[in-house]
C-alpha cells in the first residue's frame, strides 16, 4: 500500500468503507442461491426437503440426482438442442450483424438514427408478438418443433443487441488505418476485411459470447414453438417440473447441468464479455 | 450511386432482410391477428375489428396488470441503477481480485433464468426453504413469500434485482473506469470531494452509461416472465399476473389469438413509447458532448 493510496482511502473514509461493505454483502447474496442449487444437487431427496434444512457442504456428495436427470429424464438431448440453436444462433446474428455495424459507423447517412432506432425496437417487441405469429406460421410451414425455427425466433432476438454492440466496437477502430490501406490499394472490402475485422475482434467475441448465453438461456420463445424433438434445454427443466416436482435433488442437479456450461463460457471469455457489455470502455 | 453507397446497401442488406423477416412480419400478422377472433380449433377467424382492444380496455384485469408491469418495471430497474452504480465504483477502486470478483458477480447475469429461479423458488419454500429457516434463525416469524399477492411481487422484485443488478454494473463500471484521471485530479484541485466530486464530475460523466443501462433494463424489465413462470405462474390469485403474462394466458392457456395478440400488441406500444423516450434523451446527452 503506498502512501498516496493510503491518503485516498482516508479521504474518502466513509465511502469507501460503505461500498466495500455492499459489495462483499452483495457477493454473499449473489452466490447463495448458486450454492444452494449445487448442494440439494449433490443430496439425497430426503436432505434436500428436509426442515430445518441440511447443510452438507459437499462433504458427503451422492450422485444420485445426477444419473436420475441424466439417464431418464431426457435433458441430455435438450441441451444438444440448446447448443444447435446457440450456435446457429450465434452465427446468423454474427453473419448478418457485422456488416451492418461496420457500415452504420463508416458510411453513416441522414436517416441513420431512425434506421438505429428500428433495429433497437427489435428488441422491444413483447416474445409473445413475435412468437404467436411464427407459431402459427410454423404450423403451416412445418417449422414448429424445430431446431430452424427456435434459431429463428432466437435472432429475432439477439440481432438487435449485436448490432448495437458491434457498432460501439467499429466506433473504437480508427479509421485512418483503413484509409491508409485504401491508399495502399486495399478495395474498401479489402480494408474492412483485412483491417477493420482484425482490429475488432475482441468485440465481436464479447457479442458472439453473449448471443450464445442469450440463446442458451431463453425459455419463453422455446417454450411455445417446440413441444418434444426440438425442446431446449430450460423448456425441458420447465417441464420436468411438471411431474417431478417433488424429486428437488434432480430438479437442481437438471438445473446445474445448464448452468455448468453458461458459466464455463463467461469463466472463459469474461474479458471479451465484459468490453462488450460496457459498449468497449473496459479493454 | 457513388461506390459508397453500393457497398453500404451491401453490407446493410442482410440484417434489414432479417429483421424485416424476424420482426416485421410477426407484427403485421399479429396486428391482423389483434383484428380478428382467430383461434386454433375454430376454421374460420372474422374480421371483427377493434372489439379485442374495446374488450381488454374494458377489462379491470388488463388495467390491474398493466400498472403491475409499470409499478414492477419501476421498482425494479430504479433498485438495480442505485445498487449497481454503487458496486460499479467500489469495484473500480479495488486493486486486486478486481477480475474475480467481476467474474463472481456476473454468475447470476449468466445463469440460466430457468435454472436460477428453481433455487430461488426451492429456498422460498413454505416448508423446507432456507430462507425462512435463516429468518427464524434471526428472530423472524417466516414470511409467506409466494403466498400472499404482495409478498409474491416483493419476492418477484428481489429476484429480478438479484439477477439483473449485475448487468447494470458491467455497464456502469466501464463508464467509471473511462472517465479520465486528469479530469478527476483537475476536480481535486479545485476542491471536489466526496459527493460534489460524484456530483459534479462522476455522475454528469456517467450520464450516458446510465442512459444505456436504463434504456436496456426497462425495455427488459416491461416483458419479464421466465421469473413469473417459475416462481408463481401468475399467483395466488393473478396479483402476479403482468402484461405479458396476459397475454400468454389469453393466447397460448385459453387460446384466444386475436385476444393475445391485442395485449401484445399494447404492450409493445408501452415499450416503444418508454423506448423512444429513453433513446431521445440518450442522444440528447451524446450531442450535448
Amino acid at each position: 500500500m503506498t502512501s498516496a493510496s493510503r491518503a485516498r482511502r482516508r479521504r474518502l473514509g466513509g465511502w469507501a468503507v460503505a461500498g466495500r461493505v455492499l459489495l462483499a454483502g452483495w457477493l454473499v447474496w449473489s452466490v447463495a442461491p448458486i450454492y444452494w442449487l449445487l448442494q440439494m444437487s449433490m443430496q439425497t431427496n430426503l436432505d434436500a426437503t428436509a426442515s430445518p434444512p441440511v447443510w452438507t457442504w459437499f462433504l458427503d456428495p451422492t450422485v444420485e440426482a445426477y444419473a436420475a436427470v441424466i439417464l431418464e429424464s431426457g435433458l441430455v438431448a435438450n441441451l444438444v438442442n440448446s447448443l444447435m440453436a446457440a450456435v446457429g444462433t450465434v452465427a446468423l446474428a454474427l453473419a448478418v450483424g457485422i456488416p451492418a455495424a461496420y457500415a452504420l459507423v463508416r458510411w453513416p447517412s441522414r436517416h441513420q438514427r431512425h434506421y438505429e432506432f428500428w433495429v433497437l425496437s427489435t428488441r422491444m417487441a413483447p416474445p409473445l408478438a413475435v412468437a404467436l405469429p411464427f407459431f402459427i406460421l410454423f404450423r403451416k410451414v412445418g417449422l414448429v418443433d424445430t431446431v430452424a425455427g427456435v434459431i429463428i425466433l432466437h435472432s429475432s432476438m439477439v440481432v438487435a443487441i449485436v448490432a448495437w454492440m458491434l457498432m460501439e466496437t467499429f466506433r473504437t477502430v480508427p479509421a485512418e488505418i483503413e484509409q491508409a490501406a485504401m491508399l495502399d490499394g486495399c478495395s474498401a472490402a479489402g480494408a474492412f476485411a483485412r483491417v477493420a475485422l482484425p482490429l475488432a475482434r475482441p468485440g465481436i467475441v464479447g457479442a458472439a459470447v453473449l448471443a450464445f448465453l442469450l440463446s442458451w438461456n431463453e425459455f419463453f420463445l422455446a417454450l411455445i414453438v417446440t413441444d418434444n424433438r426440438a425442446v431446449t434445454g430450460p423448456v425441458g427443466l420447465y417441464n420436468f417440473l411438471g411431474y417431478a416436482a417433488d424429486e428437488v435433488n434432480q430438479l437442481a442437479a437438471g438445473s446445474v447441468v445448464l448452468l455448468v456450461p453458461a458459466f464455463v463460457v463467461v469463466w472463459l471469455f469474461q474479458r471479451q464479455l465484459v468490453t462488450g457489455l460496457s459498449f468497449g470502455a473496459v479493454k | 450511386m457513388t461506390p459508397q453507397r453500393g457497398y453500404r446497401a451491401v453490407f446493410l442488406g442482410p440484417m434489414t432482410a432479417l429483421l424485416a423477416i424476424v420482426t416485421l412480419t410477426p407484427f403485421l400478422y399479429g396486428l391482423y391477428l389483434s383484428l380478428t377472433d382467430t383461434t386454433p380449433t375454430a376454421g374460420t377467424s372474422d374480421f371483427v375489428g377493434m372489439a379485442n382492444f374495446v374488450a381488454l380496455v374494458g377489462d379491470p384485469a388488463f388495467w390491474r396488470a398493466l400498472r403491475l408491469t409499470v409499478l414492477f418495471t419501476f421498482f425494479a430497474v430504479s433498485i438495480e441503477v442505485v445498487v449497481g452504480l454503487a458496486l460499479a465504483m467500489t469495484l473500480a477502486t479495488l486493486r486486486r481480485a478486481q477480475h474475480l470478483l467481476r467474474a463472481l458477480l456476473l454468475l447470476p447475469l449468466a445463469g440460466t433464468p430457468v435454472a436460477v429461479f428453481y433455487s430461488w423458488r426451492i429456498m422460498l419454500n413454505p416448508s423446507y426453504g432456507v430462507v425462512d429457516h435463516l429468518l427464524g434463525l434471526a428472530g423472524i416469524a417466516p414470511v409467506p413469500w409466494l403466498g400472499h399477492p404482495t409478498t409474491a411481487v416483493v419476492s418477484l422484485l428481489v429476484v429480478d434485482v438479484w439477477q439483473w443488478t449485475p448487468f447494470v454494473m458491467v455497464i456502469l463500471y466501464g463508464g467509471v473506469v473511462a472517465i479520465p484521471a486528469e479530469v478527476r485530479e483537475a476536480a481535486e484541485v479545485d476542491g471536489a470531494r466526496g459527493l460534489s466530486m460524484f456530483r459534479h464530475v462522476t455522475l454528469p460523466m456517467l450520464l450516458p452509461y446510465l442512459g444505456l443501462a436504463l434504456l436496456f433494463r426497462t425495455i427488459d424489465a416491461l416483458k419479464t416472465f421466465d421469473s413469473i413462470a417459475v416462481l408463481t405462474s401468475g399467483g395466488p390469485g393473478d396479483a402476479t399476473v403482468t402484461l405479458n403474462l396476459l397475454s400468454y394466458r389469453q393466447a397460448i392457456t385459453n387460446l384466444q389469438f386475436g385476444k393475445g395478440a391485442a395485449s401484445a400488441i399494447l404492450l409493445l406500444v408501452l415499450a416503444m413509447v418508454v423506448g423512444r423516450v429513453l433513446v431521445g434523451s440518450l442522444y440528447r446527452v451524446r450531442d450535448a458532448r
